[in-house]
């Protein structure tokens, strides 16, 4: 299943849970994606240690929660069971929103010596200078955003599908972005992401993600 | 003391008769600040070690000026309590080999003291919002004080309930009554502890679970708390678990159920016992 699909799958509509029904037989299971550099790759800025953790463990663990919350899902949809549905879409959610986050997160970022942490251009450049004014203002914005999540959660650099424009938003836990607004870059605020390297000091990771963020996979989703 | 009372109600911040810190409820979503990265004030471990358990010590120390928020305020709010970092009642290194001394050493003087220093700061800003009248402020500045309000009590209370492993404290006999209910209301304590496992490990996210007694029917039930919620009203908390990743993930990195598999060992029975005959002292 394409993490397109998945998000749809997010969005509350019975209409689109009836149809995922109909296809349960020919689903196929969602697997880890792999990353496109090496676990060390990301050095000093993120260490070889936390990548190698944070996408064969954190990121397997949302993996293998949202086949099993699908199957139980599918399992509740044959029995017509409305109340198992709804209880286990809370599970779909998070693990779902996990899936989703991390695969987008994994792509944000690239080695120095590839593209990471060469500002945005184009149009998206354009647009986070209309809405920001310069682009160290909005990453003083994006860490501002960051540092205000209270738990675990992200922050993300957002299309708004209607007008086009971009802006910051925070999600909770793992809730991902869906509706009109288009994820374009997202920052994971949760402690595991950051821990083992910077401890308490998660200001230091805010500041130093910058040299790896890739902004040519940001460009190309604020494009599509 | 008359304007100290009529502020505290105002605020929803209630200094009790027994001085226990008490943040009620209806709080609302605003905005907020780290909490996990202000400036730390030097705490002399050593010498505290031993002192009584009290979150409610006020000290002499200027209130951290760390957070963005509150840089233009000015600070006439002398009259304000300040709340400070409660010594732990064991060693850094006494819980392992459950929680390592790294860990118990971040999280008591960086993240326990993060929620003390923003909890003054908060609350000073809010005082001076109010003598202000600045209503938009004072509603802003709930969130930060409920978020960190929560963290020091929440990090208080955890403390307390913890014990060394093998020392009597930790073993569940040194609760009896409690020990009692957990048996009356779980069937067994294998099947309580089984339940409260999988409540800790079924958070979403940053929280506690706690086992917590209902004051009014006095019956017992599991609870869980996202990020820094305390367990308010007429609920006592007994026995708190931090779950947030920084509470083990030095050591057990993602495995957090060999956290909690672990924290079993190291639970202070008394403690427990003591919050839930003792109804009215809730913090201590
Ligand atoms: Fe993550
Ligand atoms: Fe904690």
């Amino acid at each position: 299943m394409s993490l397109s699909n998945l998000r749809a799958r997010l969005l509350p509509s019975t209409v689109r849970a009836v149809r995922v029904a109909s296809t349960q037989a020919t689903r196929a299971k969602h697997t880890l994606p792999d990353l496109p550099y090496d676990y060390g790759a990301l050095e000093p800025v993120i260490s070889g240690k936390i990548m190698e953790l944070h996408h064969k463990k954190h990121h397997q663990t949302y993996v293998n929660g949202l086949n099993d919350a699908e199957a139980k899902y599918a399992e509740a949809l044959g029995l017509g069971d409305v109340a198992k549905q709804v209880e286990l879409q809370a599970l779909v959610k998070f693990h779902g929103g996990g899936h989703l986050n991390h695969t987008l997160f994994w792509e944000n970022l690239a080695p120095k010596s590839s593209c990471g942490g060469a500002p945005p251009s184009g149009i998206l450049a354009s647009q986070i200078n209309k809405t920001f004014g310069t682009y160290d203002a909005f990453k003083k914005a994006m860490n501002a955003a960051l540092m205000g999540v209270q738990g675990s959660g992200w922050a993300w650099l957002v299309k708004d599908s209607e007008t086009g424009g971009v802006g910051i938003v925070t999600r909770p836990n793992q809730d991902p972005v869906v509706g009109k607004l288009r994820p374009l870059l997202g920052i994971d605020a949760w402690e595991h992401a950051y821990y083992l390297q910077y401890e308490n000091r998660k200001a230091e990771y805010f500041g130093a993600i910058w040299d790896v963020v890739n902004w040519k996979a940001a460009e190309k989703r604020f494009a599509a | 003391m008359q304007f100290l009372q009529y502020f505290a109600v105002f605020t929803q911040i209630i200094y009790g008769s027994d001085n226990h810190l008490n943040v009620t409820g209806s709080q609302i979503a605003a905005t907020s600040v780290d909490s996990e990265t202000a400036t730390i004030l030097p705490v002399d471990i050593e010498s505290k070690i031993g002192v009584d358990f009290d979150i409610t010590a006020t000290t002499e120390v200027p209130l951290a000026t760390n957070s963005i928020i509150f840089d233009n305020i000015d600070k006439t709010t002398d009259y304000l309590k300040k709340f400070t970092l409660p010594s732990l009642p064991y060693a850094y290194n006494a819980l392992e080999p459950y929680i390592s001394k790294q860990i118990m050493e971040l999280h008591h003087t960086r993240h326990h003291q993060a929620y003390v220093d923003n909890l003054n700061a908060a609350l000073q800003g809010h005082a001076t919002a109010f003598q202000k009248a600045d209503v938009k402020k004072q509603i802003e500045l709930q969130q930060v004080i409920k978020f960190n309000g929560g963290g020091h009590i929440n990090h208080s209370l955890f403390w307390a309930n913890l014990s060394p492993a093998g020392t009597p404290a930790a073993s569940p006999s040194a609760a009896p009554q409690l020990r009692d209910a957990i048996e009356e209301r779980w069937g067994s304590y294998d099947t309580f502890k089984e339940k409260f496992s999988k409540a800790l490990l079924g958070i979403q996210g940053s929280g506690w679970g706690w086992l917590v007694k209902d004051k009014n029917k006095g019956i017992l039930s599991i609870e869980t708390t996202k990020d820094q919620d305390p367990v308010i009203g007429d609920r006592i908390p007994i026995i708190g678990v931090d779950m947030w990743e920084h509470a083990y993930y030095i050591q057990y990195l993602n495995d957090k159920a060999s956290y909690v598999e672990g924290v079993w060992n190291i639970i202070n029975w008394e403690t427990a016992e003591t919050r839930f005959k003792n109804l009215t002292s809730l913090y201590l």
